[in-house]
């Protein structure tokens, strides 16, 4: 590899001027001549057969330019990537809040407001089903009519559990519950469909797919894929909640029917209302171990509320049953995995895929555990620890797992964990002091048997400039940062030479979804793969012109380095001469997520093989009196590989971890009915900058040997994994109570102390 | 807000306002005249048709949420009378209806005069609604869990109203009487609300409930106010008030009159806390129980209390 200093350095993200000056233009910003206001019509009711759909009236009203029902879609009307059972517009029942029944497209917002209002519906509310552990009984009625309400129930077994349940010293059984939580993006959902003159259709796409954007668009569109372009515009996150496409195919329907621009932005409320949420899971899970703490068996058993339609719950559950051991040598195991349909809302991907809600269940298990036997909690995850070359209850044998014991080293360390005690436990009468860890294992990449492959197109022009054009969409995360520095260090320019282009369809090839930490690998390989050819015509050139043998060259910082010493000629001289004698500068570079040909079978289905390893270790406060939990200390120390972009790591981090104890300590979405009750940040509370401490972080780089551009592993999803059990471990130590849901409210945390006073400390 | 934004939970479902969520106004007249007189008239004429513009950071959130429907906005910014803010020792704090909640605590005669009413006006909102936010806005708006409320009963203020029968005086703890209603009539408006001077040896405090350590509505609020002997064993007068464990924010007479009853102690204070917890009626909703609220409004009585002595003793 050719260093120009760009790989490792924190670097400025391309377009962060802009973004913080507020030029850079999202979704909502976007304007075109004669654009039109698009707006959905959902139902007022959970679950409602449709009777009559009117919407004579609201085609009548000035302004309206286009009313769509399900008999105006021209394609499918069902979408979804993977299993497309969720209608676009309600055919003849609703089956949750977020359905929508109709959408209209007007000159502005309010005159489309008025064709809502104007569109005659006649509901025959029907009795939902609400709860998931009724609605699997037989007797229950079905939520879809013809299917069973269990959309899923596998298990996987492994080892000899009921054997090693009878030999177990100690054995901890617990049934933990997590909560719908909200993504809670800074941009809404949205997207603008244009329609060509030629009845092509392009949508500028708030999503973190826009490959598959395109192809569920040209479905609804009943246009081949050709006709459709999807452009990402900036996009203000996404954290798994754009994966799936909603809102951007409407505005192209809308686009289509109208012959003109639509403008399709969802409110708050109707994102919070509308779009997927984490799954909520309850979990019985069972933990054995022999009497020096070695871990036996684990034996689990989840049910989840996926809502009615599938979205990302298949995922969901396989990577929670993937992770459900957690880095630990577990020989015996079995986990049954149940979805059930109801009424409530649709549920699917959010950053980590069912891993937070896995690691909340083994980490407080272990916690559990060692307190059963008098161990110390980071010695009893010494003890079990994965480490490289081991062979996982998955099959899967860990190629770099050194981080899994150095990371709990390391933040043992930054903690002070062996001198905690010195801290006191008990600042006042009513506060009490604790510490808990938690430590875990997120797979990157897609999993073993899925196509997980990007292509780039990289071209260096005559000035020496570069332009990139990546499909992989950037939500915030600063995969186009990661990819720009790849491309100035295998091309020897300085990273301000490179521009890459926001994903767009009509001009990059497929890079496959901005999801499961993937990008950093399969993109950025692609990127060095299309940079050789071109490095090759330069220092083809180079040779030629110099006399030089080409071994000796080096293009570093937009120069030609002979023997490691600047030379006269620049690259973008270089890429003249190049162009002037028919050398190629532009390439195609892809690569496919790559598997070692001697592995051993892997057991488990989708497996992932590159492991992001970390580390938390929360200090918290409990004031005994209100049940509120203060974090008063967060240690987080990650293994991400090599850093590309060393701001961004940390930026992954410190953004997971907030997003964490908000799902550990206040996020939840109230449901009642089928009907979420807190549908506004108002009520759906997140932290806020004083709720999160100064975060202690460090990240170690074990290169991933293979597969991952200069040994990257990528970091999207683990940091918000280990931070719920983290601080729930902190709370077990403050107060001597254990809590097994999510989140851990001040009135819980109280409802667990029973409303008598503290315990006194140990 | 936290009454009008949502039903408590079992609550049956307005389900007919769930059908449009969207986040646009309607279009609204505005007007903003120089003099009280013509503002009463104003608000004379179009009855509940028309509302107060002061900061605007519940008025207009209301709208654009449809949970009130006006046909004029009255902006009083440009009336001299609601602007005004004037502190003397021998009279006291005048704090006119539209002063924005920055005014208060940036003024340091004041913050020092009154510790109690600066804890109140720094928790509304974030700084940048604090520079908006009038604490007469925060109580016409008249949500249980207003902030500054629970503190200004504590404090014994009054409220100054004009209208068209003339000006009128109120105590505030009987100025809001539901959820979003006040006891304006008709033509009238919250033109200042006046606070007696501190008198020695006294103090006040108000801290609230909430469940994230910034910007958010009060779980259950609590402000105490307490003059102390000259020895400042002994409580002479005691005044606390409670947020959001009601229909309106409450002056609790009978904790006030607890604390007066001999020399202070933890047991005096518990007499203080018991009584709150009796006069509490709260209800349920998705920001806590009504057994939590009932729970929480006794740890922050005492907790309002122990630091209202404390800074009396300071002092």
């Amino acid at each position: 590899m050719i260093d120009s200093g760009a790989v490792g350095r924190w670097v400025s993200a391309p377009g962060a001027y802009d973004i913080v000056t507020g030029k850079a233009r999202y979704c909502p910003d976007l304007d075109f001549p004669g654009m039109l206001i698009g707006k959905l019509l959902y139902s007022p009711h959970a679950r409602a057969c449709i009777r009559r759909l009117d919407v004579t009236a609201a085609r009548m009203i000035p302004g309206v330019i286009a009313v769509l029902t399900h008999a105006d879609i021209p394609g499918e009307n069902s979408y979804l990537y993977a299993e497309p059972d969720q209608p676009l517009l309600v055919v003849d029942e609703v089956r949750f809040q977020g359905d929508a029944v109709a959408a209209v497209a007007a000159i502005d917002e309010q005159t489309a407001d008025a064709a809502l209002r104007a569109i005659d519906v006649e509901y025959q509310a029907l009795d939902g089903i609400f709860d998931p552990l009724a609605a699997m009984q037989a007797g229950a009625g079905q939520v879809v009519a013809g299917k069973d309400n269990i959309m899923m129930h596998k298990t996987y077994r492994t080892g000899d559990v009921a054997a090693a349940l009878a030999s177990a010293h100690v054995i901890v059984e617990n049934t933990y519950r997590t909560q719908w939580a909200e993504h809670a993006f800074l941009e809404t959902e949205g997207g603008v469909g244009l329609v060509d003159a030629d009845g092509g259709v392009t949508v500028y796409s708030s999503c973190q797919a826009p490959h598959r954007d395109r192809m569920q668009i040209a479905r609804a569109l009943g246009l081949p894929e050709s006709r459709v372009r999807v452009i990402t515009p900036y996009i203000g996150g996404a954290f798994g909640g754009k994966d799936e496409a909603h809102v951007q195919i409407h505005a192209a329907l809308l686009a289509h029917a109208a012959r003109r621009p639509v403008r399709l932005i969802r409110g708050r409320r109707e994102s919070i209302l509308t779009h997927v949420k984490r799954h909520p899971f309850i979990v019985h899970c069972i933990t054995a171990a022999t009497r020096d703490g070695r871990l036996l068996a684990v034996k689990a058993r989840a049910i989840v509320d996926a809502g009615p339609y599938s979205n990302a719950t298949h995922e969901v559950l396989n990577k929670f049953g993937e992770f459900i051991g957690g880095p630990y040598t577990v020989k015996n195991l079995e986990i049954e995995k149940i979805a059930v349909r109801t009424n409530n809302p649709i549920t699917g991907a959010f950053r980590g895929f069912g891993a937070p809600q896995a690691a909340f269940v083994y980490e407080s298990q272990m916690d559990d555990l060692a307190r059963k036997l008098g161990m110390d909690p980071l010695e009893i995850r010494l003890l079990n620890g994965v480490d490289t070359g081991t062979r996982m209850y998955t099959g899967v044998v860990v190629r770099e797992g050194k981080a899994m014991k150095a990371s709990l080293r390391r933040a043992a360390e930054m903690m002070g964990w062996q001198q905690r005690g010195e801290l006191g436990r008990q600042p006042a009468t009513h506060l009490r002091r604790g510490w808990g860890m938690a430590t875990i294992l997120k797979g990157s990449g897609m999993g073993r048997g899925l196509p997980d492959h990007a292509a780039v197109l990289l071209e260096m022009h005559r000035d020496g400039s570069v332009v990139l054009q990546s499909g992989a969409a950037d939500m915030g995360q600063g995969i186009v940062t990661v990819l720009a520095q790849l491309a100035a260090e295998s091309l020897g320019v300085e990273m301000s030479s490179v521009h890459v282009v926001r994903a767009d369809t009509a001009q990059a090839p497929d890079a496959g979804a901005s999801c499961a930490s993937r990008q950093v690998m399969v993109s950025g390989n692609a990127v060095l793969r299309a940079a050789v050819p071109i490095r090759d015509s330069l220092l083809q050139v180079a040779a030629e012109k110099t006399g030089v043998a080409r071994d000796r060259l080096v293009l570093h910082g937009g120069r030609l380095h002979v023997d490691g010493q600047a030379h006269d000629l620049t690259v973008a001289e270089l890429a003249r001469r190049a162009l002037f004698r028919g050398y190629p500068l532009q390439s195609e570079g892809r690569y496919e997520l790559e598997y070692p040909a001697d592995a051993p079978e892997v057991t488990y289905r989708y497996s992932q093989e590159v492991f992001q390893f970390c580390t938390q270790i929360a200090q918290v406060l409990v004031d005994c009196e209100t049940g509120q939990v203060a974090v008063e200390r967060l240690v987080a120390v990650h293994d991400a590989g090599k850093m590309i972009n060393p701001g961004g790591v940390y930026g992954q981090i410190e953004g997971g971890v907030a997003q964490g104890i908000g799902y550990a300590l206040t996020e939840e979405l109230r449901v009642t009915e089928g009907h979420t009750l807190n549908a506004s940040l108002e009520n759906y509370v997140i932290p806020m900058a004083l709720d999160i401490p100064e975060l202690e972080m460090d990240v170690l780089e074990m290169p991933e040997p293979l597969g991952a551009p200069l040994g990257a592993k990528g970091i999207a999803e683990s940091p918000i994994i280990p931070t719920a059990p983290a601080i729930r471990n902190a709370i077990l130590d403050a107060i001597g109570r254990p809590l097994y849901q999510l989140p851990m409210t001040a009135e819980r945390v109280l409802s667990a102390l029973d409303a008598a006073p503290c315990a006194d400390p140990a | 807000m936290l009454w009008l934004a949502e039903p408590p939970l079992g609550h049956k479902l307005n389900k007919a306002k769930t059908h449009l969520w969207d986040d646009s106004m309607k279009d609204i007249d505005y007007t903003a005249p120089r003099t009280l007189a013509e503002a009463a008239a104003l608000l004379n004429d179009k009855g509940d048709r028309a509302r107060i513009l002061a900061g605007g950071t519940d008025i207009i959130v209301q709208l654009r949420e449809h949970r009130r429907d006006l046909d004029l906005l009255v902006d009083v910014k440009n009336i001299a009378e609601v602007n005004e803010l004037t502190f003397d020792p021998a009279r006291g704090l005048r704090i006119g209806a539209a002063v924005p909640c920055y005014r208060i605590y940036e003024n340091k005669d004041i913050a020092k005069a009154y510790p109690g009413l600066i804890d109140a006006v720094s928790l509304v909102g974030g700084v940048q609604i604090q520079s908006r936010a009038s604490v007469g806005g925060n109580l016409c708006n008249a949500s249980p869990a207003a902030d500054t409320t629970p503190m200004l009963i504590a404090l014994e203020a009054t409220c100054h109203i004009a209208g068209p029968q003339g000006p009128r005086q109120l105590p505030v703890e009987t100025f809001c009487t539901a959820p979003g209603r006040t006891a304006l009539e008709r033509g009238e408006l919250l033109v200042s609300i006046d606070l007696p001077a501190p008198k020695p040896h006294s103090g006040a405090h108000y801290l609230r409930f909430i469940p994230r350590n910034e910007m958010d509505i009060a779980v259950v609020g609590a402000g105490a106010s307490v003059v102390l002997d000259d020895k400042k064993q002994k409580c002479l007068a005691a005044r606390i008030g409670v947020g959001a464990v009601a229909p309106t924010p409450l002056l609790v007479p009978d904790a006030g009159a607890a604390l007066v009853d001999g020399a202070l102690s933890d047991a005096l204070i518990d007499k203080a806390v018991q009584a709150a917890r009796a006069a509490a009626k709260p209800i349920s909703d998705m920001r806590g129980t009504a057994e939590y609220r009932k729970h929480l409004v006794g740890v922050l009585v005492k907790r309002a209390v122990q630091g209202a002595i404390h800074r009396a003793r300071e002092k």
